[in-house]
């Protein structure tokens, strides 16, 4: 194979693969976010730290804003106007009860999920490539 | 119209400007939250607005975001999604027929005039238009005894109105048509509103959440008036 071929195909792969990973960062956003609140009432910036202070989920600051919109929209999370230190208002939201145990629900299957994903792709990970050589 | 050079100002504008359908308290609240995010990040990181802004990402996207997480959260199969669907598909077919019949005639009667007007120039004696005595109408150098010449020199002035008007005029209607076309395409695909029990619920709660909204914007107000 000719080597710009070989770049092409490689660059196609790096791409599909960058995919993929924005995908999987973007399903998971959704419990994060719930995770977030979880221990109580924060704002829109306050997420989004402590989503970056644990994981890299966010990618671009403002798919968070929709979620959140859509979270309250199901009846997941309250919202309310708060005047704050800095001058301007803040946008706080907060757990319902329905948010919580949808949230103490989605992490269950999560747990099970990447339990059982994990247990499945452990042959591919490098120690154990190197067990087996 | 106004104009302002301020980047947050342009980018709210873009951003409201592409959000899908919904209340004008709706949209106000969406926008209140991205105008609070943008001052938060200046005010705790000292970034400058721009940055904020490039890190919320193109503001159709973001508007796009509120958009699919609309559809994907209240369209649910039905058959009043389908009717809803099919009448939508319907009306953008007609739409379709109307924009291709207008841009055909429209612009093939332009092209006509212009066409008139360069073969005016070139062929003066076989593009001259003539008249009988008994109203009949005629083009060319070869013409009865009787005939008439009209629209002598007139015919190149007449023909270039003729041709910018039906060209303007065209492009008018096709712009409308289109819009109109938009339009109704959104509004088969924004948020259903139909007068169900749970929308009943839905809408109840929404008016609550405005009055809380209104509640807590006068004792902002109220506070700020008692601060200064």
């Amino acid at each position: 194979m000719p080597t710009e071929d070989l770049n092409e195909s490689r660059n196609q792969r790096g791409s599909d693969l960058d995919r993929w990973e924005a995908q999987l960062r973007k399903g998971c956003l959704e419990l994060a976010v719930l995770a977030a609140l979880a221990p109580g009432r924060s704002y829109g910036l306050e997420i989004i730290r402590s989503l970056e202070r644990y994981s890299d989920l966010v990618l671009s600051e403002g798919t968070v804003y929709p979620i959140l919109n859509r979270l309250r929209e199901d009846g997941l999370l309250t919202s309310s106007w708060v005047e704050s230190e800095t001058g301007h208002p803040r946008k706080y939201y907060s757990l319902t009860r329905l948010g919580y145990e949808r949230a103490t629900r989605m992490a269950e299957v999560w747990m099970q999920f990447t339990s059982g994903v994990s247990a499945l792709i452990r042959p591919l990970l490098p120690e154990q490539m190197e067990k087996v050589r | 119209m106004i104009m302002t050079n301020d980047p947050l100002e342009i980018y709210v504008g873009r951003f409201q400007a592409s959000l899908p359908s919904m209340t004008l308290a709706e949209r106000q609240d969406i926008v209140d939250e991205i105008r609070s995010h943008v001052h938060d990040r200046v005010a705790a990181h000292g970034w400058s607005i721009p940055e904020v802004l490039e890190r919320l990402g193109p503001p159709e996207t973001l508007a796009g975001e509120y958009h699919r997480g609309n559809l994907l959260v209240r369209e649910r199969f039905s058959l009043l999604v389908l009717l809803r669907i099919a009448f939508a598909a319907v009306v953008t077919a007609f739409h379709g027929m109307f924009l291709m019949v207008v841009a055909f005639y429209g612009y093939a009667g332009a092209l006509v005039c212009f066409g008139l007007l360069i073969a005016r120039m070139l062929f003066p004696e076989q593009t001259t238009l003539w008249m009988t005595q008994d109203w009949d109408l005629g083009m060319g150098a070869d013409r009865p005894p009787d005939a008439t010449v009209f629209l002598a020199n007139w015919l190149q002035p007449i023909a270039f109105g003729a041709g910018a008007v039906l060209f303007s005029l065209t492009t008018l209607l096709l712009q409308r048509t289109w819009r109109s076309m938009q339009r109704w395409y959104r509004r088969a695909t924004g948020p259903l509103e139909v007068p169900t029990l749970s929308g009943a619920r839905k809408a109840v709660s929404s008016v609550l959440r405005e009055f809380r909204d209104a509640r807590s914007r006068l004792i902002r107000v109220r506070t700020r008036w008692q601060n200064s």
